[in-house]
């Protein structure tokens, strides 16, 4: 019985599996404004970052603005909030993504900020201060009126006051939409990169995958089946003399 | 004597055990390596999926829903979103690189485009470019190479396939004609 368990316990140790998890890489956040469409102005980016301080001052929070020309017709609500969770945003943060190819938006907030913007309000928040101006192609001021808006209610609601003076206020002339191997590139990035070479194992140490049947194994139940038949001579001479 | 048979029985299971764990572990391994080349393939596939999005999103703003290349392109990109079998969406794949140049082609031709910079921009050099990098046929003859071993192996050792065959572990499906 003794032996039994020993061979049940060493066959326990000749399997074992470890599972491989893969991990879905995230784009690349580039700060507060991750403009791939190279859409918005120099000025607007640094009023942008200013805003963001501002409102990380008054709340914790931050705001991130990401623009794309496409993004393969999915939708934008929902291409917003995966972004959200991917780059692990915080409860008080604000995401808005344009869309400037498929001419759509979206706003992807986190808890506490969302309890100060539910749905209905952030609808009347875009047609109010977003949606015209960037049907005109006034991306800056799209920007700048929609963040200015969202922040200040959301700063307001949490009994904060965001400081918003001397933002947006000059004309910004757009960036040309030249320059845009930056996202194409981001874009199928993801899709060919190159895998790693599996390491070969030694030829000695490989399993014959016909069999199934390593040299080790072999010699791992010689050894158990002689230990176990060696015992039982040694017992009988015993028994003899 | 008893204890001699036990042990001899143990020793054959244990040979037994040992080979059909080893064929199984093999043909999993096999075969994961094979479809790690398949998720490049169907991420390819996602890609042209939504370069035909792209496209067609451009399209509704200019041509007439109802136009033929229109409608083939939608149809060819319904056909690679869906989880029809692969020889079908090859087809798919050729027929929406054709039904897109000739989308392109038709939109390059409005009036409405010409006068519009951005999508001017979309149709002339960025639409064109998503297509032919999106076309390339790498990840299909990486797919199709490792599927091809996989199933040569799986048909010269009939045995171990079949212990791998009671486990779920089947010859792959090749991506359009191999050649």
């Amino acid at each position: 019985m003794k032996k039994i368990c020993t061979l049940l316990t060493l066959l326990c140790l000749l399997f074992s599996a470890i599972p491989a998890c893969a991990l879905e890489s995230a784009p690349e956040c580039m700060g507060t404004v991750t403009d791939l469409a190279l859409v918005i102005g120099d000025n607007a980016g640094k009023d942008l970052d200013t805003l963001c301080r501002r409102y990380q001052d008054a709340t914790g929070g931050k705001l991130y603005l990401v623009t794309r020309h496409f993004i393969g017709g999915r939708d934008v609500q929902e291409y917003a909030d995966t972004l959200f969770d991917l780059w692990a945003l915080k409860e008080n943060d604000v995401l808005l993504l344009m869309v400037i190819g498929e001419e759509s938006y979206s706003l992807s907030l986190g808890k506490k900020a969302a309890a100060a913007l539910p749905g209905e309000a952030r609808a009347t928040l875009f047609a109010a201060h977003f949606h015209d101006a960037f049907m005109r192609r006034e991306y800056d001021k799209a920007a700048g009126d929609m963040c200015m808006a969202a922040l200040s209610r959301i700063a307001s609601h949490q009994d904060e006051k965001l400081n918003v003076s001397g933002l947006f206020g000059s004309a910004v002339s757009q960036s040309p939409l030249h320059v845009y191997e930056q996202e194409l590139t981001s874009l199928f990035s993801s899709f060919f990169e190159e895998e790693e070479p599996e390491r070969e194992q030694p030829s000695v140490l490989r399993e014959d995958k016909s069999t199934g049947i390593s040299i080790w194994k072999i010699l791992l139940i010689f050894f158990i089946l002689r230990a176990v038949f060696r015992k039982r001579k040694r017992k009988k001479r015993r028994i003899l003399f | 004597m008893k204890s001699r048979i036990i042990a001899v029985v143990l020793c054959v299971f244990l040979v037994a055990f040992s080979f059909v764990y080893g064929a199984l572990k093999g043909w999993q391994q096999d075969a994961a390596s094979v479809e790690s080349t398949y998720s490049s393939l169907q991420g390819q596939l996602d890609t042209r999926v939504e370069t035909a999005a792209n496209i067609l999103i451009v399209a509704s703003r200019h041509l007439p829903a109802d136009a033929p290349e229109v409608i083939a392109l939608r149809s060819a990109r319904d056909v690679l979103a869906s989880p029809a079998p692969l020889e079908e969406k090859e087809q798919a794949n050729e027929s929406m690189t054709l039904s897109a140049e000739q989308v392109l082609a038709a939109l390059t031709l409005c009036d409405t485009v010409q006068g519009d910079p951005r999508d001017k921009m979309y149709v002339d050099s960025m639409l064109p470019q998503m297509l032919r990098e999106s076309a390339a046929y790498t990840a299909k003859s990486a797919y199709n190479t490792a599927a091809q071993d996989f199933n040569t192996r799986y048909r010269q050792n009939p045995i171990s396939a079949f212990i791998a065959a009671q486990f779920g572990i089947h010859p792959f499906e090749l991506f359009g004609q191999v050649q």
